[in-house]
């Protein structure tokens, strides 16, 4: 079975290069555009990883995080941050929410694919906590 | 000429002493014309200041209420420095009470034994010419200290506006690079080679963009000290063998050798390694820049000779170097490489500027030697422990 992925992305044009890159990976996708959507379209069919946006319509990247965190359906999904934003401290606020990985754009499609590869190839909950490799900002 | 006026505040609970200073200034024909209030109470006279703004005071020491020193700091606390000159009159002089009512805020002392008409003008107004140099003074600061928090706010709007402007340039530019590599990678169907190089020609703009972008938020950052590292011990050894490596390529393609010559058995190096594999990816890149084909490119980490808690890591280029005049703005902000050689693309002229400040930050320090026509070599200093040490100077000199 195909695993899935949500992006929550609210540029067109990035999730259309997002989707051309996991469709061509196999991965099946699904995309919400606000942090509303988000948390619906996550409850109707849960993914398997979410590539999240941080700033977002309706409320941020955080936001829907801490929503799917709390929800029992999708609690301890597996997410990717992706942002444009160069604030300090992001890095750091994305592992305290529960992300694997943290990316800024422009991102290296090679770098996220193989991020993607490795968080899902690891059962749920096996992951190290990110950051313990890299170095904050 | 008109004579100024001048509101005298006497507070002593003397009738026939507060009869004769009136007299006494009264019967000079100066430039001031006087006109009195009186108090015989400490608490009556600070009564008289809160209503009247008197333009000086003569106060007794002993009052039957306050003492002098009570007084003043009573007046200093309900105007501080704009309270009125104060000159301080009693009959038993003593050094300590001088230095007493001094340093609580008078601005003059006369012993009534050596009171005179000269000796109380004279008091009068070397007292009021002081005190308004004083307020004036204290106006200039407070102007400059408002100037300053305006400086501060706009620097804050400077710098919010080039975090929205980063990111609305970036989401685009990331589309951009995307679909470029997206094509690049063959996902939208074969690429012949020369397409294939008109497209990695764009994606590299990309990287450009982002990089000028990212150094342009660094600056404003280390301008308004917010740009903070966090240190942790690590490898220098493995920190510049992977900027290296991120070089290789670039190098490999422009024909340059690139290699590494690092010590043995190094010590850790306590940095913040995002940090200083940028400041390393930096003069790499300079040095990729400004070296011609077929020449090259040596980095080497080293104990700092003298210094046994520092290493030392040089970046040494065969490029066209840098005449000795300039060496010294090298690393200022702003700064560009001659805008009459066409052969250089610009830059922001922030790179070594902040490189600089990121290695000050570690405490180290970062300089240049370099001839012209021979070569360069970008050098700097990481410590080996945890250190909140300030920047030492001795390298400076060699820089100033």
């Amino acid at each position: 079975m195909k695993q899935k992925i949500l992006i929550v992305e609210d540029d067109k044009n990035i999730v259309k290069a997002l989707t051309i890159r996991l469709k061509a990976k196999g991965y099946e996708v699904a995309v919400a555009q606000d942090a509303v959507m988000a948390a619906s379209v996550a409850m109707k069919q849960p993914p398997d990883l979410v590539l999240l946006d941080i700033s977002l319509p309706g409320g941020n990247g955080f936001v829907v995080a801490e929503r799917l965190q709390n929800a029992v359906l999708t609690a301890g999904v597996r997410m990717i941050f992706l942002t444009a934003s160069k604030q300090p401290g992001l890095r750091e606020k994305a592992m305290a929410f529960g992300a694997v990985d943290f990316f800024e754009k422009p991102y290296e499609a090679e770098d996220l694919l193989a991020a993607i590869h490795i968080a899902l190839a690891a059962p749920l909950g096996s992951l190290p906590p990110m950051g313990s490799q890299e170095q904050s900002l | 000429m008109a004579k100024t006026s001048l509101q005298i505040l006497i507070v002593d609970d003397n009738p026939e002493d507060r009869d004769l200073y009136k007299r006494l200034l009264l019967s000079l024909n100066g430039k001031y014309e006087y006109r009195f209030l009186e108090a015989e109470l400490g608490e009556d006279g600070l009564a008289v200041c809160r209503a009247e703004y008197p333009d000086c005071i003569l106060l007794d020491y002993y009052l039957p209420d306050l003492d002098g020193l009570e007084f003043l700091t009573a007046l200093e606390g309900e105007n501080g420095i704009l309270s009125a000159p104060t000159i301080m009159l009693t009959g038993s002089g003593s050094e300590t009470l001088v230095a007493e009512a001094m340093r609580a805020g008078a601005v003059d002392y006369i012993p009534k034994s050596r009171l005179s008409r000269n000796s109380l003008e004279r008091a009068v107004a070397n007292a009021i010419d002081k005190h308004r140099l004083q307020v004036a003074i204290e106006k200039h600061r407070l102007d400059l200290e408002q100037t300053n928090q305006e400086l501060r706010r706009r620097n804050e709007e400077i710098q919010n506006f080039y975090h929205i402007l980063s990111h609305e340039l970036k989401t685009p530019l990331t589309a951009i690079r995307e679909f470029v590599s997206i094509v690049l990678d063959g996902l939208a169907g074969p690429v012949s080679a020369e397409q294939r190089d008109y497209l990695q020609i764009a994606k590299d703009s990309c990287n450009q963009i982002t990089l000028g972008l990212n150094d342009l938020l660094d600056a404003t950052r280390l301008e308004t000290g917010k740009l903070h590292i966090s240190l942790c011990p690590v490898s220098i050894t493995q920190v510049v063998s992977e900027a290296v490596a991120v070089m290789l390529p670039a190098t490999q393609a422009k024909e340059i050798r690139l290699q590494q010559v690092i010590a043995l058995a190094l010590p850790d190096v306590w940095i913040d390694a995002r940090r200083i594999s940028q400041v390393l990816a930096n003069l790499l890149s300079n040095a990729l820049k400004f070296t011609p084909k077929g020449g090259e490119i040596e980095v080497k980490v080293s104990h700092e000779p003298q210094r046994p808690a520092w290493i030392r890591v040089s970046v040494s280029d065969t490029g066209r170097g840098i005449e000795p005049e300039r060496c010294e703005y090298v690393f200022d902000r702003l700064y560009q490489v001659r805008s009459d050689d066409v052969a250089i693309e610009g830059g922001l002229g922030l790179g070594l500027y902040i490189c600089q400040e990121i290695v000050r930050l570690h405490g180290g320090e970062i300089w240049v030697d370099s001839t012209p026509d021979i070569g360069s070599t970008f050098s700097f200093t990481v410590p080996t422990h945890s250190t909140d040490a300030p920047p030492t100077d001795e390298r400076k000199g060699l820089l100033a």
